[in-house]
């Protein structure tokens, strides 16, 4: 069964990109350029991992995960920060979210980052 | 009192007068006349003596600027004659942003230190300090902490002026790094999926790597630009 991937960003260029560089690699890509919904979203999709990015609107990425990670039925669900912003590491660890990816990124990374951390919740559950 | 509720917006020496005689007798009976008019006055005012620290607010409205605490917190600091440690407590404070500090005379051993602001940026006044505080007090005093005060809140609005310019410095250094950051994610990303196509030449593999060289380039200097924009002074 394929794995699932929520992407939140409102720049069209990389949400599009970031889209055929998964589905090329075997994922089930959905994805959103706002977050306002994002329990809702979440909740219909059951995505195996979300990948957030931070100035998006209406609520931000931020408030967007907070959301999410209180939400007790999707709280496990690994939330990755793609951003450009400096201060992603402490953004990270203020907000739960389980891993960050700084843009400019290369293909590899985002790659890698997808699959280390659907891997982890894979072995958790 | 009747001359001074006519002049709300003056410092008058029996403000002072009051307050000290209230602090020096234990007598608060008396406090309400002072708060009642200082009510008007742009600064609030705390009076010391012999390390006991008493607080009179002045303000348009209590809820929106000092809060109760803040005012405990700072009677608390200076009553252990620690007047400095207020600008390191007061820093916390969402509503205090800046500070200055100025011994207004020696004899007097008046400090003013200020100021408080709404997260509007109004300013709602300054806090004032009195030690050892004569009970005849001259004019020509009430004269020197009046010009101090409007002194300072001449330094403190270029100060706060000058802070909002470097906010907004910063913010706009913030954002452009980071909308630099995303079309050099997009190159990058399309550059390295050309790079992948089957069938590609030689030739657009070299240009591929051009490009690729050249947008790690620019996003050193991003890099550079954003750490020298976090070191500059704030």
């Amino acid at each position: 069964m394929k794995k699932r991937v929520l992407i939140y960003e409102d720049d069209d260029d990389i949400r599009q990109l970031s889209e055929i560089i998964l589905l090329k690699e075997g994922y089930e890509v959905a994805s959103k350029s706002t977050c306002e919904t994002i329990v809702a979203d979440v909740q219909n999709t059951m995505p195996d991992l979300i990948l957030m990015d931070l100035w998006i609107p209406d609520i931000g990425g931020q408030e967007a995960i907070r959301l999410v990670k209180q939400e007790t039925a999707l709280k496990d669900i690994p939330v990755v920060i793609f951003s450009a912003n400096d201060e992603l590491e402490s953004i990270c660890k203020n907000v739960n979210a389980n891993g960050f990816l700084k843009k400019p990124f290369d293909i590899l990374h985002l790659k890698n980052i997808v699959s280390q951390h659907i891997s982890s919740a894979t072995a958790v559950n | 009192m009747q001359q001074s509720m006519n002049n709300a917006n003056v410092l008058q020496k029996e403000d002072i007068a009051v307050f000290v005689n209230c602090i020096a007798d234990k007598n608060f009976d008396d406090f309400l006349l002072p708060i009642v008019r200082f009510a008007n006055l742009p600064f609030a005012f705390l009076a010391l003596n012999n390390g006991f620290a008493f607080t009179v607010k002045a303000s348009v409205n209590i809820d929106e600027t000092f809060s109760a605490d803040l005012i405990q917190q700072i009677a608390a600091t200076v009553a252990t004659e620690e007047s400095y440690c207020l600008v390191e407590n007061c820093l916390e404070h969402p509503l205090a942003l800046k500070y200055h500090w100025a011994e207004v005379q020696p004899a007097f051993r008046a400090l003013i230190g200020f100021p408080l602001r709404t997260k509007s940026g109004v300013t709602i006044g300054c806090v004032v300090f009195l030690h050892s505080v004569n009970l005849r007090i001259r004019d020509v005093e009430i004269g020197m902490i009046q010009y101090a005060i409007s002194q300072l809140m001449n330094i403190m609005e270029l100060t706060y002026q000058y802070g909002l310019e470097q906010m907004e410095a910063t913010l706009v250094n913030r954002k452009f790094t980071h909308d630099l950051r995303n079309p050099l994610t997009v190159i990058s990303l399309n550059t390295e999926i050309l790079s992948m196509e089957p069938g590609v030449s030689q030739e657009v593999l070299d240009m591929c790597g051009q490009i690729k060289n050249a947008t790690k380039g620019m996003n050193d200097l991003i890099e550079t630009f954003s750490t020298l924009q976090k070191k500059s002074p704030k």
